[in-house]
């Protein structure tokens, strides 16, 4: 006897038969490919116009420009924004600045400087690139400088690696980001980084897209939860809460690692390839929106 | 300890605003470590001077719930040019410091 | 006596009464380290009376409380003060076990601006007491201390 039930339905037909199996094996052949192809440029721009259409739509009286200031150019957070506006009549970030300038001329063990190293280099708004066989992080050329010139790396997430990819930044804050995403290598990488943000992970199995996508705006608990788009326009920032610890500089990887710890997730190292990727994809997703470098959040 | 100070002058209507930042832990005392779990002796700010050429202008008391590397300003008056501006503090544990500018 | 908790909360707040009587000497010491004293206190009014010399204000419309309405970080909440003629000024709040945040006297400019930062331990009330022409007036404002958001470190 066959039994219906409202989750699972017999096959009753052989026409039906037929159809689930030719549809298998149309799928067992094709997924291998569909895995391995990068995304091809006039998808990656599909998905940039639905993902800031998405966020214009849903905040009408914010545009693409406001969203460089994160989580301080939504509406629901105007409660709020005074305190942060307050913040930058004296910008607690200045201090912080100067002493990134002096280290970003500071002569290294070679005598060159990394100020020097970066001449020729494109804008800061077009990193990260793919060049040369390999794919370029701001912080990944600055570790490269310093090794070339004698020095010893630095750690991504370190508070001087902050500041220098701020005095880097700083003098093009204002223009908007234009990644070029026409080599295979950077398609490669905003699939795996677009992958990352959608997929859920941690105790709280949430994906980034879960709180910065579908409730961008909407509280968790006290806080306004920003909108992914402009994510990463703004960084380094300082960060207040970073501040009562003293090291109040903060890069984008460090700012990932807390997100996914405040998810019940495993922080990855600093410039790992899967922080990389996620870079390269909000990079893409904010084609267009002006970098602020440096910034203050909360 | 040296903590920085820095001082801006900022013209605005109807005078001038005077903003200082002083790089201080203002550690209000009954807190803990959070490395090394001991208590940390109080060290506030407990006053601030503004002067112009020398002459006091504003004068303000500050208590241990004043946050950590403090800003505070006032405004004065429409200051001319050459006009010279002091700010000093110091703090419970015996510190002082102290920054000046000139407007130009 | 509503519950235990309450009863040995009070066996221990007598025991250290007694306790620092005892160690009366240990306190002046301590009492001679800070440089005013005065200001270690807890009621609004003993701040007002010497600050000002009294503490009867009435509520004040001209005074402007610059802050925000809802903050995430109780350590930093940035506020600006306009009273204009003022001799002198307070503020203080009852978010905190100590009221003071920050006095000024400002005798001859009279502007009356304040710029400042202050800790809020939670919800309260930022209050600013404005001395002109020896009348003391007053002007409050809600600060909603929000969100909890944990320190991780990364």
């Amino acid at each position: 006897m066959i039994t219906k039930s409202w989750w699972f339905k017999p096959c009753r037909t052989t026409l039906h038969r037929f159809q689930i199996s030719f549809f298998l094996a149309a799928a067992a052949t094709a997924l291998p490919v569909n895995l391995l192809a990068a995304p091809s440029t006039g998808e990656i721009r599909e998905d940039i116009r639905q993902f800031q259409q998405f966020f214009l739509s849903r905040f009408p009286d914010v545009p693409l420009e406001a969203y460089q200031d994160g989580v301080n150019a939504l509406p629901q957070y105007a409660q709020r924004r005074l305190g942060w506006e307050l913040l930058l009549e004296f910008p607690p970030y200045e201090s912080e600045m100067i002493a990134a300038r002096d280290q970003w001329q500071a002569p290294l063990p070679s005598g060159g400087n990394l100020e020097r190293c970066f001449v020729g280099k494109p804008p800061p708004t077009a990193y990260p690139y793919f060049f040369n066989g390999e794919t370029h992080t701001i912080a990944g050329d600055i570790n490269n400088c310093l090794l070339e010139n004698g020095a010893g790396v630095l750690d991504g997430m370190s508070g001087e690696m902050a500041r220098l990819v701020a005095a880097f930044k700083s003098p093009w804050s204002g223009q908007v980001m234009d990644i070029d995403f026409r080599s295979e290598e950077i398609r490669q990488l905003y699939k795996k980084g677009r992958q990352y943000f959608w997929a859920k992970r941690g105790q709280m199995n949430f994906s980034c897209a879960n709180c910065h996508v579908h409730n961008a705006g909407n509280q968790l608990r006290g806080d306004v939860l920003s909108a992914a788009l402009g994510h990463s326009t703004g960084y380094p920032a300082y960060s207040t809460t970073w501040s009562l610890d003293g090291n109040a500089m903060g890069t984008l990887h460090r700012r990932y690692a807390q997100c996914n710890a405040l998810v019940g997730a495993a922080p990855l190292a600093a410039q790992s390839e899967e922080y990389i990727a996620l870079e390269v994809y909000q990079a893409i997703m904010n084609s267009g929106v002006p970098i602020k470098v440096p910034s203050q959040r909360q | 300890m040296i903590y920085s100070t820095r001082l801006k002058v900022i013209e605005t209507e109807p005078g001038h605003q005077l903003m200082c930042e002083i790089r201080h832990p203002m550690e209000p005392g009954g807190r803990r470590d959070k490395a090394t779990g001991r208590l940390l002796p109080a060290n506030y700010i407990t006053q601030v001077v503004f002067r112009v050429n020398e002459e006091i202008r504003a004068e303000m008391l500050l208590g241990k719930y004043v946050s950590k590397n403090p800003v505070v300003g006032t405004m004065v008056s429409k200051l001319s040019g050459g006009d010279r501006i002091i700010v000093s503090w110091q703090d419970i544990a015996g510190d002082s410091g102290q920054a000046s500018v000139r407007v130009k | 006596m509503r519950n235990r908790r309450h009863f040995l909360a009070n066996v221990f707040r007598l025991a250290m009464t007694s306790g620092l009587v005892l160690a009366d000497g240990i306190t002046r010491v301590i009492a001679a380290v800070d440089p005013r004293p005065e200001f270690s206190s807890t009621e609004i009014d003993q701040v007002l009376s010497f600050y000002f010399g009294t503490s009867d204000a009435a509520d004040d419309a001209s005074i402007r409380i610059i802050a925000p309405l809802v903050t995430e970080q109780r350590e930093l909440v940035p506020f600006k003060i306009e009273a204009p003629g003022a001799e002198k000024i307070a503020i203080v709040t009852d978010a905190n076990p100590e009221p003071l945040i920050l006095a000024m006297d400002q005798i001859t400019d009279k502007t009356g601006v304040v710029i400042g930062r202050a800790r809020l331990q939670k919800t309260g009330l930022l209050i600013c007491y404005v001395l002109r022409n020896n009348v003391l007036t007053r002007a409050t404002r809600k600060v909603n201390v929000s969100g909890h958001w944990q320190q991780t470190r990364a």
